[in-house]
């Protein structure tokens, strides 16, 4: 009996030294950090607008579908993945009646009830959308509707979500994360916020906006939860719904920003989202007129209204770095000292990344093309097409963005760790990989080294990071952009720049890397054309345009040792056909004549700052 | 006249006229007693006032929460009303509500409970394909990227391969890659969701130890080696256990559910009309 005892207990001990080795390095760990792809912006039925969208598809359907599986769409046809399977997903379900309106169509539920209970689900649109309106208008005023505060059903539907990230979470191949958005929008301005957990612990209930609009309150409940050792970031999107309010240059209240108010915002969000369905909040063309891929979908109106945008500066996140670099000048403290993701914000469970393959985000509401102004209404061409207030919106949105981090492996800690230092990218849908590196010990010829990577971690720093000033000299640029094999080829790469001049801060744009042969103008800093083409009739794209990788080692031809600056890349791939002709021309019609034809999906890396040392 | 004389004296139909009355006089009286409640109570009226106010923003008078309350019970009498004529019969969606709120019931009394360990090893021995690994492949491969080339892509490729053969060192040949030059534990899966479905085949099939190829890819032309190759395996109940407890459950709780319908199927004898004729 002893002797078994021991025997197992010797069976138990060495399956532990397993797991412990196992638990070291996952397959695929790599030194030098690998690329995944990502989505940290999903809701479910959980969500309250999502359910109401008829969307019914659970937290575990949302990772099924990330894994590649099938999905059904409210719309009655079946979603999936083209591409292969993303590397992780966070479910972000409105923390703000979490789980409540799936209960108040519970006949056995208490809340089902409620008076207008029946109204949200009939069939009646009038009827929902003024049951809809109730929930919405709650939200703009950031008061709880008493009869739909439940405790108890919130925190259950907050333990789904957060049991399900854990269960879903495979080390090595794919990554989850406890996570939730925070939906503030004072008078509809949006400060929306994803919550993301590191790990397997997070409190019994999140941070709503219905406990406080002001995202300085979630940042020090944020602070609050580090403290008992759950560390946790928040990323906010949509800058381009806040009308000039998410990136403004003064605290909540009005009173002006300090070093302690930097300091909160900086530590809480070391990341923005500069793409997703709901528009790009890169920057506006009236903020950058000399920027000529600046409208890139472009949305100009408020979240989930047809409120018109007013200020477009304070919405945008380049000039949002701007704003910053000048506090840094000025103050010396910066509050936007960010990365950037992309996403989705699909409320189906089911991103729709690819052109070819769009979707729409808002379950039933925009689930078919005559829905989203992609085609006609039945019996109307394009002349006497009745275009709806939810048509005019849902025909800007894009199609979904893609997160890229650069870490050692799949896992919790590494991704989560590559989303605090911001080494990670942003893509408009397609996989495009790109790495960025700044250093002064980055030798000529470094391009064309196989080594160049870890060349440029040990001499320089990665996307995400400070460049600490180093003599009077200039400072080199490694960039290094790879095309996604199941998307288009790439035409060039970008750097934007924006530094301080007089106080003020300034912007330009460099091509650094061209395709085809072509070199960037001396004095214009613009490729050539490369004579990329595409056939609106069929989507088909010219044969033996662009390039498969674009690398540059790249000094900054106006470089001035004093001036504060930043520096991203931009990567821009070949034109090809936006989801709305693709939609045209499975439907057999003319695309919709308001609608661009053709995009350039692209990929933007996290700054690099340059701190001048006086 | 005569027929009528004769059926006043008639017992029958005396029998039937104070049977009728009598009749009529205790369903009357049942009605009066019976009369089905309509029932307020303090906590629904509590519920519509809170409804009101976050309509209203302010709390309703004591005049309109009587409104209110009047409106209820018209709804009230309405439903019942249309239930007892049998409005509720034809109406797709009162049907589909009522079985939706049967479903919650039944699936509620469906209680899994847990499984017993021979069973989830019963389980585990019947789904083992399920639990195990993949193929797993370890290779090195270099890279010709075609913009450098051009023309002289495969012919560039070709001569490393020679080189490569003789014994030249990998990471003196080929051009800079962004992907890792060396793979390890990877599945078929995995090698073609960043090269290519071609690729993968191509570098699975190859004889391990020896360079290959050109292999192409989306990004260009490759040559591969295949260092190993681990056959699949299958998994040690131990270590999927939490796997197998899951799906046992999952599994489980779809056959209650659907068991617990086939039992109150078992109540009706089913009628299916279809085109061709009558079926059950």
């Amino acid at each position: 009996m002893k002797s078994r005892s021991l025997l197992a207990a010797a069976v138990v001990a060495a399956s532990f030294a397993g797991a412990a080795l196992a638990q070291t390095h996952t397959p695929g760990y790599n030194r030098e950090r690998n690329a995944y792809f990502g989505d940290l912006h999903v809701h479910t039925k959980l969500s309250f607008d999502a359910y109401i969208f008829n969307v019914r598809a659970t937290p575990d359907d949302a990772y099924r579908y990330a894994k590649g599986e099938a999905l059904r769409h409210p719309g009655g046809y079946d979603v999936r993945l083209s591409g292969p399977p993303l590397d992780f997903l966070t479910v972000t379900d409105h923390s703000e009646y979490l789980g409540i309106v799936p209960a108040m169509n519970d006949p056995q539920h208490p809340l089902s009830k409620i008076p207008y209970a029946p109204d949200l689900f009939s069939t009646d649109r009038a009827k929902i959308t003024a049951a809809f309106q109730q929930v919405a208008a709650s939200l703009r005023e950031g008061k709880y509707l008493p009869e739909l505060k439940d405790v108890p059903t919130m925190r259950s539907a907050w333990r789904t979500v957060t049991e399900s990230a854990d269960r879903n979470y495979v080390p090595g191949k794919f990554t989850t994360f406890r996570a939730y958005e925070y939906t503030s929008a004072p008078d509809g301005q949006n400060l929306h916020r994803n919550v993301i957990f590191a790990g397997a612990r997070s409190p019994d209930l999140p941070f709503t906006a219905l406990e406080s609009q002001n995202p300085e309150e979630l940042w020090r409940w944020m602070d609050q939860q580090r403290k008992q050792g759950i560390e946790v970031l928040a990323i906010p999107h949509n800058g381009n719904g806040s009308d000039g309010r998410m990136y403004q240059r003064v605290q909540w209240d009005g009173r002006p920003m300090d070093r302690s108010y930097a300091d909160l915002r900086t530590r809480n969000e070391p990341l923005t989202e500069i793409t997703q369905v709901k528009g790009t909040s890169e920057t506006h063309p009236s903020l950058s007129p000399n920027d000529e891929w600046s409208g890139f979908e472009i949305m100009e109106t408020y979240i989930g209204s047809d409120t018109k945008v007013t200020k477009f500066a304070g919405g945008y996140v380049r000039d949002a770095l701007k704003t910053g670099l000048e506090f840094q000048q000025a103050q010396g403290f910066n509050p936007y000292h960010f990365g950037f993701v992309g996403a989705s914000d699909t409320h189906d469970a089911a991103g729709p990344y690819e052109e070819n393959r769009y979707f729409g985000k808002v379950g039933l509401l925009d689930a078919k093309p005559e829905q989203r102004g992609s085609v006609p209404a039945a019996g109307h061409t394009w002349q006497d097409n009745p275009v709806t207030a939810s048509i005019a919106r849902y025909q800007t949105w894009g199609s979904a963005g893609l997160t890229g981090v650069w870490a050692e492996e799949n896992t919790r800690e590494s991704v989560f760790a590559a989303l605090r230092r911001k080494e990670t990218f942003a893509t408009s849908g397609p996989r495009i990989r790109v790495r960025f590196f700044a250093g002064y010990e980055l030798k000529q010829g470094l391009e064309d080294q196989n080594d160049m990577v870890s060349q440029s971690y040990a001499h320089g720093v990665p996307m995400g990071s400070d460049l600490l000033q180093k003599g009077s000299g200039a400072p080199r640029f490694l960039v290094w952009a790879l095309r996604d094999p199941h998307a288009g080829w790439l035409q060039r790469v970008q750097i934007v720049k924006g530094w301080i001049e007089n106080g003020k801060a300034q912007e330009r744009v460099f091509d650094v890397a061209c395709s085809d042969g072509l070199t960037p103008d001396a004095t214009t800093h613009r490729c050539g054309d490369n004579g990329a083409t595409v056939d609106p009739r069929t989507c088909a794209v010219s044969e033996n345009k662009g390039a498969v990788e674009l690398r540059a080692l790249w000094s900054d031809p106006t470089f001035d040792a004093r001036q504060r600056a930043f520096y991203y890349v931009r990567v821009l791939e070949n034109p090809s056909c936006r989801w709305s002709t693709w939609d045209a021309i499975r439907a057999g019609v003319e695309p919709n004549p308001q609608l661009p034809k053709l995009i350039q999906e692209r990929a933007w890396s996290s700054p690099i700052w340059y701190v001048p040392q006086s | 006249m005569n027929f009528l004389r004769a059926a006043i004296r008639e017992p029958l139909l005396h029998f039937v006229l104070i049977g009728a009355v009598l009749f009529a006089f205790t369903a009357w009286r049942q009605h009066r007693q019976d009369a089905a409640e309509i029932r307020i109570g303090s906590g629904e009226i509590a519920q519509l006032a809170a409804f009101w106010e976050t309509q209203a923003q302010r709390k309703p008078t004591a005049e309109e929460l009587r409104g209110l309350i009047e409106e209820r019970i018209d709804e009230e009498v309405l439903a019942r009303e249309a239930v007892r004529l049998g409005l509720d019969r034809d109406d797709v969606i009162i049907r589909r509500r009522l079985a939706q709120k049967m479903a919650f019931v039944s699936d509620d009394l469906a209680v899994v409970t847990e499984p017993a360990e021979a069973e989830l090893r019963a389980y585990f021995d019947a789904h083992k394909e399920g639990y195990t690994t993949p193929d797993l492949y370890a290779l090195r491969h270099v890279f010709f990227n075609p913009d450098r080339h051009g023309m002289a892509l495969d012919a560039d490729a070709q001569r490393a391969l020679q080189r490569l053969t003789r014994g030249a060192n990998a990471n003196d040949v080929g051009d800079p890659f962004m992907l890792p030059r060396e793979l390890a534990d990877v599945s078929r899966d995995d090698i073609a969701r960043d090269f290519g479905s071609a690729f993968a085949d191509a570098v699975t099939s190859s004889m391990p130890g020896a360079w290959a190829g050109p292999v192409r890819s989306p990004f260009g032309v490759h040559l591969v080696k295949l260092e190993s190759h681990t056959p699949s395996s299958a998994a040690r109940f131990e270590d999927v256990r939490d796997r197998v407890r899951e799906a046992f459950l999952a599994q489980k709780q779809q056959e209650t559910n659907a068991a617990l319908r086939a039992k109150l199927r078992k109540q009706y004898k089913i009628v299916v009309e279809t085109a061709g004729g009558t079926g059950s």
